[in-house]
């Protein structure tokens, strides 16, 4: 069948091939005015996504909860640069979001105080109390040391202890008068009789009248109880003169500390909560000026109930945890691609302490979500999904619109150390997770909480269609990278080449891919080739050559491959004619590099039941795709020839010398000229190589990987010497995928190499077998001498075969005659 | 008094006059700061350390009298002596007061001993003493204190010594400052010794001068020669009458952290010493005119 409307070139056997010009398309920067791309203005990568940035606008837009954007694509995209640079153009005219800070609370230590202040004025603030704690650090020691405090401190004290010391040296004058001795004991004191203030022996008392001793132990019975009420009225003296002293030690620290009080809450007069706080570090201040005064007796007094890593000051600092200040107008705009749960919503530090582990309001870090409150967050949903606790954690925030620290430690109960539970900080940002769509769709099918939080799809298109207007976006694009990178610029040839390789990647000559990082590479290549070759500007040949080396690196299993069809150790032969046999092209896809792959594939046929064996399937080697393209096959069959009877056919397809997997459909029409080849015993070209998918009623279909599958077939025909029969069958709705390389072009022009669009099966076997289908005549026959009448001749002998051995059953694989 | 007679003075009131820190510590066990006075002096000289603990004998014949009751503290409840306890008690007491003795002295890397003895506590240091100690006595804290009369024998005792004498008063005010010396005299050993710590502390020296020219720069001779610079020495005026008030107001507003007096002889009365420790919350080294020759 001519197919003329492709541009074809008349063929003596009734086929046409394609002409070159259809064998790639050239990109046509005629419209596009510039010498390199040095001349070219920049522009980002989201101009070639104008769905999916009008979809993140949208969301940024939005300023309601659940708002949040998922964005897609392909990893190549470069979603997250796309997303940045939309993001940053939507959020550029807000208002700078307000400063956080975290303080001591006072009453709760466990529990610090989250508090907010407007953009950029937090570090004042800790700078204050700084500067505070700073001032007092020299004042208070010296308002403690003052004369005037001393001399009060010392009239309290001796005037308390002078009440104390009256009363003992009254009984012990008492005492002397009655010649009774006070001793002191380790534990106490006791009593003894005296002479001349000493204490009497016992065998010298022994020795005194009795009436004189007796007299003694009265003195003695009468002292005790006095001795004991002395005694007992010390506590109530000692706790008279701490109270005394605390009162001077508080009005003493008043002084000292209220005016640098004031001066602090000056600064800070319009924001009540910090004036709060400045009036509870006051009424701490008093209480514990032992730390600045005496910090060796602020130990021995127990004053470090609120244990402090590092020094007992920072009890009055102030951690900055968010701020504006070094930051130009706008919201802010925060990548997280480590999203562990402690990057994510913050996280408690702690510091060793003689062992144990200890924190406070100064260990808390900021997370992402800290950082990007006010503006938006981007967040890897990889990254996101594979940390532990981090997607809960952000739906949880997301869900009450606050930040709280969470510590995972103790959220798994492994941890047994106090730990803060901080104020929780409320959340205004917009969320945008990005990553690939498999995630998304997951996401969507099996978290019931994810289409509540994330309600706009951006979605990144993979490629776009190739027009004049893409095509200059995308030299635009490149001339970017180029300069972003500090790359040497390329000239109107190599951004035309890479534009052309943009369509090959995009495996479409009418579309261009967006996977902008496979761009960039080959440009950073490309300079470097370019720098090799001492060239300031990078031309066709660099771009050329990065192509190369970049199939050669990855090219190993390719070469290893084709090497062993040359040796015929893998059999496929690019000559001659064989009955029941076909070159079919499949591709093999490793990591970045994919490369097509001629594998013969036979068919033998016998009389049966009307079974196609699918040995791929039997085996297990073959998927359902490629199953089904089998099993329509017999729908073709049935079809177009056992129009009056059952089919009476038993047939076997192998790829032959696959040893590994195989799936798709993109053999079918192979694997049916095989079996036509097998049943009309007419031999197929083995200079040709076939691909593309066939339908019930024998039309041709689309595959993919058309140019590489091409290439694959050319280069084992180049290597064995290109013969000028030697060419491709491929779908003619491929002819628009078309972007081969030049060498298999200028083959083409030379004549020495063909590509074949075909249509319908028919077409394909008449070229394959240089016979003519044929079609049905008037009489429902199709004329003698056709392919398709050697083959419904050959299905009316088997049924013939099998009538006459009263066979109604057959099926088994064994049973072929 | 030249250069010359200064640092002969020196050498004598310093290291060479005084060997050893002899430290009461049947008092000073009750306060760290007073065996952290004794430690300090004890390093900025140069000096052995050694804390003497008193079992007082009185203690012991005590418990022998059928009718001898001890009432204990905290709780305030009689028992009857018993003389294994009361013993058991006593050498309790006397470890703990060695081991906070080794954990002052073993920071600041001096020499120490420790001795226990046993007699009469407000006698037993005094008697121990020699020309070339400095006894330290820690007034106790707790007015309960009064009732055994203890310390202020001990005191007594001390300043009849031929020992120097520093006198801690309980809650001393601060452990930095100037170091302040009455000095009556160009031979007055209390400069020499004032001049020999604060050289040491790296303090500045106070001179409590009466007004005397003569005496003045001799006085600031001799300081220069102990290694202080002009910066380091000050002067202030005392009043003719060596008095405790004329002291006090010489002192002025000043910070210091030692006094230096001269036991009597022309001085300031013994007397007047611990009311200066009391007034001014520092420790009172009263040293003997003797050594200065």
């Amino acid at each position: 069948m001519p197919d003329n409307d492709l541009g074809t070139i008349p063929s003596p056997d009734g086929v046409a091939a394609l002409a070159p010009a259809h064998l790639a398309r050239r990109t046509d920067l005629a419209g596009l005015a510039f010498t390199t791309t040095a001349d070219l203005a920049p522009i980002d990568g989201a101009v070639v996504q104008p769905r999916a940035a009008d979809a993140i606008r949208l969301g940024s837009a939005i300023p309601v909860r659940g708002f949040n954007v998922f964005a897609i694509g392909a990893s190549g995209a470069r979603i997250r640069q796309a997303v940045s640079a939309v993001l940053a153009e939507a959020t550029s005219a807000r208002a700078s979001p307000p400063d956080w800070v975290y303080v001591n609370n006072f009453a709760v230590p466990h529990r610090p105080r989250a508090i907010v202040l407007p953009a950029g004025r937090a570090p004042a603030l800790q700078k204050t109390m700084q500067h505070l704690v700073d001032d007092l650090r020299v004042a208070l020691p010296a308002a403690f040391e003052s004369e005037d405090y001393q001399r009060r401190r010392g009239a309290i004290d001796d005037e308390i202890r002078g009440r104390g010391e009256r009363a003992f040296n009254a009984l012990g004058e008492k005492a002397t008068a009655k010649r009774i001795a006070i001793l002191r004991t380790p534990m106490g004191f006791a009593m003894a009789p005296a002479r001349d203030d000493k204490v009497v022996p016992p065998d010298k008392f022994n020795a005194w009248p009795e009436a004189e001793r007796q007299a003694v132990q009265a003195a003695i019975e009468e002292l005790e109880p006095e001795l004991e009420q002395t005694l007992r009225a010390m506590p109530r003296l000692d706790k008279e003169r701490r109270d005394a002293l605390r009162a001077l030690e508080r009005q003493t620290a008043h002084a000292a500390v209220d005016q640098s009080i004031e001066e602090a809450r000056a600064a800070f007069a319009d924001l009540p909560a910090v004036l709060e706080q400045l009036d509870a570090v006051r009424a701490d201040l008093i209480e514990n000026v032992y730390l600045f005064v005496n910090p060796h007796a602020a130990e021995a007094e127990g004053q470090q109930a609120v244990t402090r890593p590092g020094s007992p000051f920072e009890r009055y600092d102030v951690n900055v945890l968010v701020t504006q200040a070094d930051r130009a107008n706008g919201a802010p705009i925060v990548e997280e691609l480590h999203p562990t749960l402690g990057n994510l919503v913050g996280r408690v530090e702690y510091l060793s302490q003689q062992g144990a582990l200890v924190t406070n309001f100064r260990l808390i870090k900021a997370g992402a979500l800290h950082r990007a409150n006010g503006g938006a967050i981007l967040i890897d949903a990889r990254g996101l999904l594979s940390e532990p606790f981090s997607w809960p954690a952000l739906k949880r925030a997301l869900s009450q619109q606050r930040i709280v620290i969470e510590d995972v430690a103790h959220v798994i109960g492994i941890a047994a150390t106090v730990s803060l539970e901080p104020d929780p900080i409320p959340l205004d940002a917009k969320v945008v997770l990005f990553g690939d769509r498999i995630l998304y769709y997951l996401l969507a099918a099996l978290d019931p909480d994810f289409a509540q939080h994330f309600k706009v799809l951006a979605d990144f298109d993979d490629d776009t269609p190739r027009t004049p207007d893409s095509e200059a976006v995308l030299a635009r694009l490149v001339a970017d990278i180029a300069r972003r990178d500090a790359l040497k610029p390329l000239d109107r040839a190599a951004v035309a080449r890479v534009l052309d390789h943009a369509a090959r990647l995009a495996e479409d000559a009418a579309r261009l891919t967006l996977m902008v990082e496979l761009l960039h590479e080959l440009v950073v290549e490309a300079s470097h080739w370019a720098g090799v070759a001492g060239r300031a500007v990078v031309g066709r040949a660099d771009i050329d050559r990065a192509i190369a080396e970049q199939r050669r690196r990855a090219a190993r299993i390719e070469e290893r491959g084709r090497e062993m069809i040359l040796r015929d150790i893998a059999l496929i032969d690019t000559a001659g004619s064989r009955v029941g046999q076909v070159n079919g092209l499949s591709v093999l896809s490793l990591g970045t590099h994919a490369f097509g792959r001629p594998t013969r594939i036979t068919a033998r046929v016998r009389p049966g039941t009307g079974r196609i064996v699918d040995i791929e399937r039997e085996v297990e080697l073959g998927g359902p795709l490629h199953s089904k393209g089998v099993l329509i096959l017999s729908g073709f069959l049935a079809g177009r020839y056992a129009l009056d009877s059952a089919m009476s056919l038993s047939a076997s397809l192998v790829f032959e010398q696959s040893y590994g997997g195989v799936d798709g459909d993109s053999a079918s029409s192979a694997e049916l000229y095989t079996l036509l080849s097998a049943l009309a015993e007419a031999p197929l070209r083995q200079d040709l190589a076939v691909t593309g998918s066939v339908n019930q009623l024998g039309e041709v279909q689309a595959i993919g990987g058309v140019n590489e599958k091409i290439e694959g077939f050319f280069d084992i025909c180049a290597a064995r010497g290109l013969s000028g029969t030697q060419g491709v069958l491929i779908p003619a709705a491929n002819v628009q995928h078309l972007m081969l390389r030049d060498e298999v072009i200028e083959a083409c022009a030379a004549g020495r190499f063909a590509v074949y669009p075909v249509r319908t099966i028919d077409a394909g076997i008449a070229l394959l077998t240089g016979r003519p289908a044929g079609v049905r005549g008037a009489d429902g026959a199709y004329p003698e001498g056709s392919l398709n009448r050697a083959v419904e001749d050959r299905l009316k002998a088997f049924a013939a075969v099998r009538r006459a051995m009263g066979d109604g059953t057959d099926g088994a694989a064994g049973k072929e005659r | 008094m030249s250069d010359r007679a200064g640092e002969a003075a020196l050498r004598m009131a310093g290291r060479a006059a005084y060997q050893r820190v002899l430290l009461d510590l049947c008092n000073a066990a009750a306060d760290r700061g007073g065996i952290r006075v004794a430690a300090e002096l004890a390093r900025l000289l140069d000096l052995d350390l050694t804390g003497v603990f008193v079992e007082d004998t009185a203690l012991f014949g005590l418990a022998e009298y059928p009718f001898a009751r001890e009432l204990r503290l905290p709780g305030h409840e009689w028992h009857k002596l018993d003389p294994g306890r009361i013993a058991a008690e006593v050498r309790a007491a006397a470890e703990t007061a060695r081991r906070l003795l080794d954990e002052h002295s073993a920071p600041l890397g001096i020499r120490s001993l420790f001795e226990v003895v046993r007699g009469d506590p407000s006698g037993s240091i005094a008697a121990l003493s020699g020309t070339s100690d400095i006894v330290v006595l820690v007034e106790p804290a707790a007015p309960s204190e009064r009732l055994a009369r203890a310390f202020p024998r001990a005191w007594q005792s001390a300043l009849r010594s031929a020992a120097a004498v520093l006198l801690v008063p309980p809650r001393i005010a601060r452990h930095h400052g100037p170091i302040a010396a009455v000095v009556t005299s160009a031979g007055d050993p209390a400069l020499a010794t004032a001049a020999a710590i604060a050289a040491a502390a790296g303090e500045q020296l106070l001179l409590l001068l009466p007004h005397d020219d003569a005496l003045k720069t001799a006085a600031l001779a001799a300081a220069r020669a102990a290694g202080l610079g002009g910066g380091q020495v000050r002067t202030h005026r005392l009043r003719a009458a060596t008095t405790q008030e004329a002291v006090l107001h010489a002192l002025g507003t000043t910070q210091e952290r030692l006094l230096v007096l001269t036991r009597a002889a022309g001085g300031v009365p013994d007397t007047a010493a611990s009311h200066l420790a009391a007034a001014r919350r520092v420790p009172v080294l009263v040293v003997e005119p003797d050594a200065a020759g």
